[in-house]
């Protein structure tokens, strides 16, 4: 199959669920439509951000082994432009899924005492000031980097060096902001301080497993020569290190809360576990935690590239499990599972492999400007 | 971990042109790597010089150091003594702050602790060479912090001569302990993190031990580092299998180093009092152990590191790269006070907000105010790269992060306890003397413990560092070493 | 009698000059190669064909035979052995035991990991090595690396050997000997078992006595040992000369009624029992009679506990026709003043409660002699 008959397979299922979604909101309700934009929204944006995080977590720490497999996280950074349409449309979902827009809000006095925070001129600003810096940062990251190709001036590895810690402060802000804004103030009596951690931890999971499947499809379409399977062990490393931190973060969370048992918090763990949604708390404890931790465990699991593969692709779509059990129960008790939800999986999901194709085209496959590419692919495990 | 074989150079960038301003550039001076070991050194003179350090009568000026800290270690044992004859009485704990300076010590001690593991364990992981030098003295820390941690829940109990009541052993009056405690579950975490440090110290000691077992002079070390080498002689064999559970044990550790400050956080956070309950509390906890701990070790590496002629093992970019870490801790401390302040707010909870207030704005505002101070404004001075290698600013910095660290403690405990749900049990809280000699006795013995390991054990993890000099004597050049690969 | 040979020993100034030195000997026939050197220097395992380390499998069977016996003991100490209702958290309420499963799990894990490779994998402490005899193993440790051929099946051609090496850039050959004892030691296994068996000998002892003498030594009087009277006490204070004050004349407690509380003179023949029959004092009674009455009387009110067989005297069978026929308050008169060699229990349990035993006897009687129609 060429890429070409790929690339309009993908626009007609883009077509196809694009209908889907139109349809959703005017057979299936806005609620419905609103719960799930949100869904991609936040999935996207932890996709984007997670990939940016690495890219200057690279420059910030200074390592080598990564700069060939750089271009393949600054690429998938590509999606932040095309988040700001995304979170524009975002907006509209406001009056509609937002516990703390709806009549009774101001009936309730723990709403009422936030309201200083949790009003509509202010979190629009709060959000337009999030992807201002998004975009910015991407501009100054990615481009920056890509222009280094043709410039091959080592001082632009000095100017990102001095930017990533900027960018780090910028990330830890703005990711809890967005944790807070748009995913727990749907419950916006709920709170817990982790909750920005929490989705940093997730994000920069799924964008570890992203750069591993774009690294590991250059490599064997022989754009990435150079890049070993010692590269790639290392990126495998580096997920299973973070499979355990978003579990330590997520069970820290949930241990505090079942122990502390306060009503103001444990309401929000009770949505979550009534029901059907019980099983998709288990199949999540399990499978984005045990899985991938026991199928990365031992040396010779990171260096199989068939395992490294599913293990990635499994990762993502528990991290969009994990997105669905944090904001789908605001619909109400069940499992909110249909042709809506598939319709938005099938516009979105075709839509992002069109734009980071696109994207993997951005600049050379390896940042040929930066000084350190050859120390980089002279890397090899001890 | 090491190559014998080196990667070739990056091709020299030196004196290029650039399409951007068009001016002949050189190769910008920041992106150059000092080597990690300088000066004239080999293998065998860096196992003289650790012999030396070890053998070497040492200067007046540490005889007069261990007298005063052994002074003052048996002082806090005389009131630790004093205070279980006479009565908790003697201290300032009281009803509403029933949590005192035993719990603020034991909390700031299991954080120094954590230097150790942290610099050893996840930086060997991350497969930082610069951890080498570095990385013994550091785990020596950690024993020595668990040693005075220890001894301050053993003594809170308040029938220190019960200490198997903490653990699950059968007995007649068919008891278990309470496995649903954070205290207990504090119990198995700070018994396995000092049981665990003590075995990982040990097991780097091994091929050091074996370096040395020949070449001291005193007999008794001779007899005792030949026992303790357990006949270890450097077979290939006997490398893989030792490096392979070096890793297990990095893997395993770094859980554990994890898991331990997550734990002691949670006897604080599973509770319900304000401005304990908060979910960031074990991440936090964990990274202020790091804080701490990291700015102990820059403390005791400004004092020795020209005192014992260490400079070309433990070079200026090993403070550097230690200050920088500290620079960066402090800024995720500094999310985390404003996360916590945010969320007491946002909670919308009146005692939550309340208490958060009353850190900063309170009857005892000094406390919170001086954490911010210490944590989060002073460490940022490390922004500018000469201070990171100015030894009266590493010094100031780390003294104040050390401080703020235990005022960070006091600030949660004390501050947090006086003022609970019920105003009518507000209370306040005044140390007394036996609790200042009981602090300033666990400083002496984490003191003289350190000194007498400076100046009878080998401090550098020799095996490691030789690996450095081999690989710094093959490519001299410095510059572009991969030391991250 | 010559010492056997343990092998040739040459040094290396570099780790690469060992390296480079490896495929060399081996090329001229030389297989059995060992190498030693200051620090882990990588890319000898496969130059030497060293198998991998099994370390890794060992450590992770043992963690997790550590994680479920730690997980398994919390969940039979917390809800078997001493279910304690803390903080209104269930039993099992398994999210608070994992963190004393993790450090368990890990307790074993390092242990483990440090210990298997000192003693299953490196056979360590081993002070019977013939490389501790040699006389280059000091430099060894400290900086140079050595290259030993070990003799094979058929012996080891010296000369041929030392060539070899030389040829290889070796420098500073020696010979090194095998000390004889270090043959006629015992197996290893043997010895391992000794050191197990040993270990759990001392282990076994140890905590027996830990067991035995922690528990009742106590250093501390703790709060006996405080400014209080006893009840008996004297004391100089009042002129009664005693610690405790009697009552003014004429007190008596809050429910005192004096005949019906040490019982009636009468044989009980006048009183009838005041409490109704239900539930909750049929419950009352059988708590109070299970506690007073059923060590003699049996729960079934038979007359043959446990004291049967090794007390002389035979309970009253309260089943028995003699019982059942008499009245309450007969029964309560027993109760309040003693009856043969039963004491008199008006001191130990309340009027109220003597009625609700019977009560309850009554019951018990209906129980084991129920007419027809209550089991229709």
């Amino acid at each position: 199959m060429s890429a070409a008959s790929v690339r309009r397979g993908l626009w007609a299922l883009a077509a196809l669920g694009g209908g889907g979604v139109a349809a959703t909101y005017f057979l299936a309700g806005a609620q419905r439509f609103w719960v799930n934009w949100l869904l991609w929204f936040v999935f996207g944006t932890c996709l984007a951000l997670g990939a940016l995080f690495l890219v200057a977590l690279q420059h910030m720490t200074g390592a080598r082994w990564s700069v060939p497999l750089r271009r393949a996280a600054e690429r998938i950074g590509a999606l932040t432009p095309w988040l700001v349409p995304v979170a524009i449309v975002a907006l509209f979902s406001l009056p509609v899924v937002f516990s703390w827009t709806q009549p009774d809000a101001a009936s309730l006095t723990p709403l009422v005492l936030k309201e200083h925070w949790l009003n509509r001129p202010f979190f629009i600003i709060r959000l337009a000031v999030c992807v201002t810096l998004w975009v910015v940062s991407y501009v100054v990251l990615v481009r920056g980097s890509v222009r280094q190709d043709e410039t091959k001036d080592p001082h632009a590895t000095v100017r990102l060096r001095r930017f990533s810690p900027v960018f780090m402060i910028l990330l830890a802000l703005t990711i809890t902001d967005f944790a807070f804004d748009w995913v727990s103030s749907l419950e916006a009596t709920w709170y817990s301080d982790i909750f920005g951690v929490y989705l940093f931890a997730g994000a920069v999971t799924t964008a570890i497993a992203a750069v591993l499947l774009a690294v590991m499809h250059l490599q064997r379409a022989g754009r990435l020569p150079g890049v070993t399977r010692d590269h790639v062990y290392n990126l495998g490393g580096l997920l299973f290190g973070f499979t355990i931190f978003w579990a330590y973060i997520a069970f820290s969370q949930y241990l505090l809360q079942w122990y502390a048992d306060l009503p103001e918090e444990v309401f929000w763990f009770q949505q979550r576990l009534s029901g059907a949604m019980e099983y998709v708390f288990i199949v999540l404890g399990v499978g984005h935690f045990f899985v991938p931790f026991l199928a990365l465990m031992s040396r010779d699991d990171k260096k199989s590239w068939t395992r490294l593969r599913w293990v990635a692709v499994w990762v993502i779509f528990m991290e969009f499990v994990d997105v669905f059990w944090l904001i789908s129960p605001v619909l109400g008790p069940g499992i909110h599972l249909g042709w809506p939800e598939l319709s938005f999986a099938a516009f979105f999901v075709p839509a992002g492999l069109l734009v980071l194709g696109r994207a993997m085209r951005l600049g050379d496959d390896m940042p040929t400007g930066d000084p350190f590419l050859q120390a980089g692919l002279d890397f090899h495990l001890p | 971990m090491y190559r014998a074989t080196e990667l070739p150079p990056a091709p020299a960038p030196a004196r290029r042109r650039t399409s951007r301003g068009g001016a002949p550039q050189t190769f910008p001076s920041s992106l150059r790597v000092e080597p990690l070991v300088q000066g004239d050194t080999s293998l065998g003179k860096l196992d003289d010089h650790v012999r030396d350090l070890s053998e070497a009568k040492p200067p007046r000026s540490w005889y007069v150091a261990l007298v005063i800290t052994s002074l003052a270690g048996l002082v806090g044992l005389a009131s630790v003594g004093f205070m279980i004859y006479e009565g908790i009485g003697t201290m300032g704990n009281n009803v509403p702050v029933v949590w005192g300076f035993l719990i603020i010590n034991f909390v700031f001690w299991v954080g120094i602790g954590h230097a150790g593991t942290l610099i050893s364990v996840i930086l060997y992981l991350f497969r930082q060479k610069w951890r080498n030098a570095i990385s013994r003295t550091a785990e020596a820390v950690t024993v020595f912090a668990f040693v005075c941690a220890m001894m301050f829940p053993a003594v809170h109990v308040g029938r220190p001569w019960l200490p198997h009541w903490l653990f699950p052993y059968p007995n007649e009056r068919g008891l278990w302990v309470n496995f649903r405690s954070p205290l207990i579950w504090d119990v198995f975490a700070v018994v396995t993190y000092f049981s665990v440090s003590v075995m990982f110290w040990y097991l780097g000691l091994i091929p050091d031990f074996a370096s040395l077992r020949s070449r001291v002079k005193s007999r008794v070390k001779r007899a005792v580092f030949g026992f303790m080498s357990l006949g270890w002689v450097g077979n290939a064999r006997q490398w893989l299998h030792y490096e392979k559970a070096y890793l297990l044990l990095a893997g395993l550790t770094t859980t554990l180093a994890l898991s331990v400050h997550s734990i002691v956080s949670m006897d604080f956070a599973s509770s319900m009092v304000p401005g304990w309950h908060m979910t960031i509390f074990p991440p936090y906890f964990v990274v202020g152990a790091a804080f701490s701990g990291f700015a102990g070790v820059v403390l005791v590496f400004a004092f020795i590191r020209t005192a014992m002629r260490l400079e070309n093992y433990i070079t200026e970019r090993h403070m550097d790269l230690l200050n920088k870490t500290v620079l960066f801790l402090s800024c995720v401390m500094a999310y985390a006070y404003l996360m916590e302040g945010f969320t007491a707010w946002f909670s919308s909870n009146t005692f939550d907000r309340y208490i958060f207030a009353n850190y900063v704005f309170g009857d005892q505002w000094w406390a919170g105010s001086l954490t911010i101070f210490f944590n989060c404004i002073l460490p940022q001075l490390l922004w500018v790269p000469r201070f990171r290698r100015s030894v009266p600013i590493m010094v100031l910095v780390s003294a104040g992060v050390t401080l703020g660290m235990w005022l960070e403690r006091y600030t949660i405990i004390v501050l947090s306890l006086h003022r609970d749900y019920l105003p009518a049990t507000w209370g306040t809280y005044l140390p007394t003397p036996i609790d200042f000699a009981i602090l300033l006795g666990s400083v002496g013995i984490f003191l003289t413990l350190l000194l007498l390991f400076l100046r009878k054990m080998p401090i550098i993890a020799t095996w490691e560092v030789k690996s450095d000099i081999a690989h710094h004597q093959a490519h001299p050049s410095g510059g572009l070493e991969a030391e991250h690969a | 009698m010559l010492e056997p040979l343990f092998g040739v020993l040459a040094l290396f100034p570099t780790a690469d000059d060992l390296l480079k030195a490896i495929p060399e000997v081996k090329k001229r026939g030389f297989t059995k190669l060992e190498a030693y050197t200051p620090y882990p220097v990588h890319g000898i395992d496969e130059a030497l064909d060293l198998p991998k380390s099994k370390l890794g499998v060992l450590v992770f069977l043992m963690a997790s035979l550590g994680a479920i016996s730690m997980f398994l003991f919390e969940w039979w100490t917390s809800t078997v052995s001493y279910p304690l209702l803390t903080a209104g958290k269930a039993y099992n309420g398994w999210p608070a035991w994992v963190p004393p499963m993790l450090e368990g799990t890990i307790l074993v894990g390092t242990f483990t990991a440090a210990l298997g490779m000192l003693f299953v994998f490196n056979r360590l402490p081993f002070f019977g090595n013939p490389m501790l005899r040699s006389k280059a193993i000091d430099r060894i440790t400290r900086e140079k690396f050595a290259l030993v051929i070990r003799p094979g099946a058929g012996g080891l051609d010296t000369g041929g050997a030392i060539a070899a090496l030389k040829a290889a850039g070796g420098e500073d050959i020696e010979v090194v000997q095998a000390p004889r004892y270090s043959k006629a030691g015992l197996a290893w296994w043997s010895k391992a078992i000794g050191a197990v068996g040993a270990a759990c000998v001392v282990a076994g002892y140890g905590t027996a006595w830990v067991i035995r003498t922690f528990p009742t030594t106590r250093p501390m009087v703790e709060m006996e040992d405080q400014p209080r009277l006893d009840a008996q006490a004297a004391d100089t204070f009042f002129a009664s000369g005693r610690g405790m004050q009697l009552p003014p004349d004429g007190t008596v407690p809050r429910t005192f009624m004096p005949i019906l509380a040490a019982g009636p003179g009468d044989g009980g023949k006048a009183l009838m029992n005041p409490l109704p029959v239900t539930d909750s004092v049929l419950e009352r009674g059988r708590t109070q009679f299970d506690i007073h009455c059923a060590v003699c009387h049996d729960r079934l009110g038979t007359g043959k506990a446990w004291l049967d067989s090794t007390y002389k005297a035979q309970p009253t069978d309260l089943q028995s026709s003699t019982v059942r026929d008499a009245s309450d308050g007969y029964l309560y008169w027993v109760i309040s003043r003693g009856f043969a060699s039963m004491p008199a229990y008006a001191a130990d349990i309340s009027p109220d409660d003597r009625w609700a035993i019977i009560r309850y006897v009554r019951a018990l009687q209906r129980s084991q002699d129920a007419p027809m129609r209550d089991v229709k």
